[in-house]
C-alpha cells in the first residue's frame, strides 16, 4: 500500500485525479483512496503532518507490512541555486531546524530524480538560516513519525520547488491553478519513483506470511502446545520453509488431531520436529 | 560493483555520506574522487545512519551505501574468545573498515550491525599512532608475550575488497615492516591476491582465506570467490614466499551426507595447494552470540537463521553431541595431510 500525506488540498487535487481517489472521509483529516493507494491532507505545519501520518499508519505496526511506504509529496521553497522553480527532488536529508534533529531515508532505487536536502520551519518568516537546500513546514515531523511505524527505506519525501527563497526579498503569494499544475507536470515521474520503491519492497518478505500463521496457530492449537512448543514450531517451520523451499504442508494431518495427554502431545511434537528439521 | 541483477536497485555506493569532520582528511578526497558519480550526503555523526535501528539490513545488502567518517572512539579492541588467539598474550583486533560487500549468511556483521552500509573510518594514522603506544606499553612488559602483538585487521570486514578505493594496505605493510613485533592478520575470502605481489613478503604480515567447501560456497557464501579462484590466490602468494593461513571457519551443518561433502573438499585443497606451505589452519564450526541470531530470524530467509541451536553462555551453536562429531571428523582427516600441531581450534 502506498500512502500519501500532502499539507494543502490544492497540493492533492491532481493526484486525487490521476490516480482515481475517492473520498472516504472529512474528519480528523479530509482522506482519499483506492484499492492501492491512501491519501490524507493534513493541513500546514508540523503538528497537522503529526497527527495526520500517525492516523494514516495507525495500522500499519499490525500484520505484515513490509510491502507498504508512504511519501510526503508537496511544495516547498529553493534556498540555494541548486534547484530551480518546477524542479522535482527526492529529499535525502530531513533537518528538523528548530530541534536541530536530521533524518535520513535508505534511497535504495535506481531512480533519475534530483536529490537534496530540506530544512523544516516553524514559522513562514525569513529569519532562519539557510543550512540546507530547500525549505518546508512539514517533512521533518512527518518523516519522525513515520519512523515511528515503518523502516526507513519505506518512508519518502518527495517536494517541487515552487519558489526561490531569499533573505532580501517578500515572499511570493503562489495561487492555487499554479500549484496545481506544478504538480500536475510531476505526476508521472513522481509515479514512476513510487513504481520502483513498489518493486524494491516486494523483493522484502518476511519467511513466515500470514497463511503460514495461521498454520502454525492451527497446529498449535490442535495439539495444545505450550507457548514454548509453538515458538520452535516456528522455528521448525521457517527452517524447513527456508532448507527446502517449500512449505511444510504435512502439518495439516496436524489439524484435527487431539492427544490424549500430554505426554502423548510431546512425543508427537518431538516426531513433528524431527519431520521439519530433516 | 553491482550486487543486484534487479534493475531497480541503485549501484553500490549511489551515496556516501560524509561526515563534516571527516572532510579534512586527505583520504576522504582520494575515496570521492573515485566514486565520482556517488551522491554526497553531509552527516555530523555516523551514527545518524550506520546506527539507526528502524532499517532493514537485508535490503540494503543489494544497494549498500558508502560512509566515511572520523573514529573518534577506541582504536584497538581485545581479541574476542569467540575467535582463534593462536596463544598469543596480547591479541588484537582493529576495524577501519566495518561490513562487507560480500553476502554470507552466516556473518555475525548481519547480526552486530543495525546496518549493511559499509563505514570507512579516514582517520587512519591515529590507529598507528595508538598501535605505536601499545606496542611501548607491551615492550616495557616483556613478561606478557615477550613484548610481541598479534593484530587482526579484517574481523569486521573483508578489507581486500576495498584496497581499490580505499589504498590502506601499503601503509600496514609498511608499517608491519617497521615494527617487527607486531604481526598482522588479514583474513579474506576474496582472490585478491595481486597486490600482494608489488612488496616483498613480510614474517609478520600473515593472510588468512577462509575456505569452505563447494556446495557451502553456492548455497551460504553469496557474491564470493569460487573456491578454484581462492585457492588459485593461494597458491600464486604460497610461491611468493607469503605466509598464509588457511580457515576452515564456520564448519556448517549442510545436512547428512557433510562428512563425503568436507572429505570431498580436503581431498580439493591437498589436491590444490602445498599444503607444506601453509603456516596454520584454524578450525571451528558455527557459533553466534545468541542476540546476533535474533536478527538473523528477524531479516534474513536462510536456513542457518533457524536451525535448533543451543545456547551456552549467550552463545548459540551445534548441540554438543553434533559439534564434536564435526569437529573430531574434520580434524582427524586433515591430520592425515597436513601437520596437526599447526591445526587450532577454536
Amino acid at each position: 500500500m502506498l500512502y500519501i500525506i500532502s499539507a494543502m488540498g490544492i497540493e492533492a487535487r491532481a493526484i486525487i485525479k490521476y490516480l482515481d481517489l475517492k473520498k472516504t472521509t472529512d474528519r480528523p483529516f479530509e482522506t482519499y483512496q483506492n484499492e492501492e493507494v491512501h491519501l490524507v491532507i493534513s493541513g500546514v505545519g508540523k503538528i497537522n503532518v503529526a497527527g495526520a501520518t500517525s492516523y494514516l499508519l495507525k495500522d500499519t505496526l499490525r500484520g505484515l507490512n513490509h510491502s507498504d511506504y508512504v511519501i510526503n509529496l508537496g511544495i516547498c521553497g529553493s534556498l540555494n541555486n541548486k534547484f530551480n522553480v518546477g524542479d522535482l527532488v527526492l529529499v535525502n536529508k530531513v533537518v528538523d531546524y528548530e530541534r536541530k534533529r536530521k533524518y535520513y531515508t535508505d534511497i535504495l532505487v535506481k531512480h533519475n530524480l534530483k536529490e537534496g536536502s530540506i530544512q523544516s520551519i516553524d514559522i513562514l518568516n525569513r529569519n532562519y538560516e539557510f543550512e540546507e537546500d530547500l525549505v518546508d513546514m512539514e517533512s521533518s515531523a512527518f518523516f519522525e513519525i513515520a519512523s515511528k511505524f515503518l523502516f526507513v527505506h519505506q518512508i519518502y519525501v518527495v517536494k517541487i520547488v515552487s519558489d526561490k527563497v531569499s533573505k532580501n526579498q517578500p515572499l511570493e503569494r503562489l495561487t492555487k491553478k499554479y500549484i496545481d499544475e506544478l504538480i500536475y507536470d510531476k505526476l508521472e515521474e513522481i509515479f514512476s519513483f513510487a513504481k520502483l520503491v513498489s518493486s524494491l519492497l516486494k523483493l522484502f518478505q518476511p519467511i513466515l506470511q500470514q497463511q503460514d500463521e495461521e498454520i502454525i496457530e492451527k497446529v498449535s492449537k490442535s495439539l495444545k502446545l505450550t507457548f514454548s512448543q509453538t515458538k520452535q514450531l516456528e522455528n521448525g517451520y521457517a527452517y524447513f520453509k527456508s532448507n527446502k523451499r517449500i512449505n511444510p504442508l504435512f502439518l495439516e494431518e496436524y489439524f484435527n488431531y487431539i492427544p490424549k495427554s500430554k505426554k502423548e502431545r510431546d512425543a508427537i511434537f518431538e516426531d513433528l520436529k524431527s519431520k521439519l528439521y530433516q | 560493483m553491482k550486487i543486484s541483477n534487479q534493475n531497480y536497485t541503485s549501484e553500490t555506493f549511489s551515496h556516501i555520506y560524509i561526515e563534516k569532520d571527516a572532510l579534512y582528511y586527505p583520504l576522504t578526497n582520494k575515496i570521492t574522487s573515485k566514486l565520482n558519480k556517488s551522491k554526497i550526503v553531509y552527516i555530523d555523526n555516523y551514527n545518524e545512519i550506520f546506527s539507526r535501528k528502524n532499517q532493514n539490513p537485508f535490503l540494503q545488502k543489494l544497494s549498500p551505501s558508502l560512509i566515511l567518517a572520523v573514529n573518534k572512539g577506541d582504536f584497538i579492541y581485545k581479541g574476542s574468545t569467540l575467535c582463534h588467539n593462536f596463544e598469543q598474550q596480547n591479541f588484537y583486533y582493529t576495524n577501519f573498515v566495518v561490513n562487507c560487500l560480500l553476502d554470507c549468511d552466516y556473518c555475525y556483521l548481519k547480526g552486530m550491525n543495525f546496518s549493511s552500509n559499509i563505514l570507512f573510518f579516514v582517520n587512519l594514522s591515529d590507529y598507528f599512532h595508538e598501535l605505536s603506544r601499545l606496542l611501548n606499553v607491551i615492550k616495557e612488559r616483556p613478561e606478557r608475550g615477550q613484548g610481541k602483538l598479534y593484530l587482526s585487521i579484517s574481523y569486521d570486514s573483508d578489507i581486500l575488497l576495498f584496497e581499490g578505493i580505499y589504498p590502506f594496505l601499503k601503509e600496514w605493510i609498511e608499517f608491519a615492516e617497521a615494527n617487527p613485533q607486531i604481526t598482522i592478520e588479514i583474513r579474506t575470502k576474496t582472490s585478491n591476491y595481486k597486490k600482494f605481489l608489488n612488496y616483498s613478503p613480510l614474517e609478520n604480515l600473515i593472510i588468512t582465506w577462509s575456505i569452505s567447501p563447494k556446495e557451502v560456497i553456492a548455497k551460504y557464501e553469496k557474491n564470493t570467490p569460487s573456491l578454484e579462484r581462492r585457492l588459485m590466490a593461494i597458491s600464486q602468494l604460497l610461491e611468493k614466499g607469503w605466509k598464509v593461513n588457511l580457515a576452515l571457519d564456520p564448519i556448517l551443518y549442510i545436512g547428512e551426507n557433510w562428512r563425503d561433502t568436507y572429505k570431498e573438499f580436503l581431498n580439493l585443497l591437498s589436491v590444490n595447494i602445498n599444503l607444506k606451505k601453509i603456516n596454520a589452519i584454524t578450525l571451528g564450526v558455527f557459533r553466534i552470540p545468541v542476540e546476533y541470531l535474533k536478527r538473523f530470524k528477524k531479516f534474513f530467509k536462510s536456513p542457518i537463521s533457524f536451525f535448533p541451536y543451543d545456547t551456552v553462555n549467550g552463545v548459540s551453536s551445534y548441540p554438543e553431541e553434533l559439534k564434536s562429531k564435526m569437529i573430531e571428523f574434520v580434524s582427524s582427516e586433515l591430520e592425515k595431510i597436513y601437520d596437526k600441531r599447526n591445526i587450532y581450534i577454536v
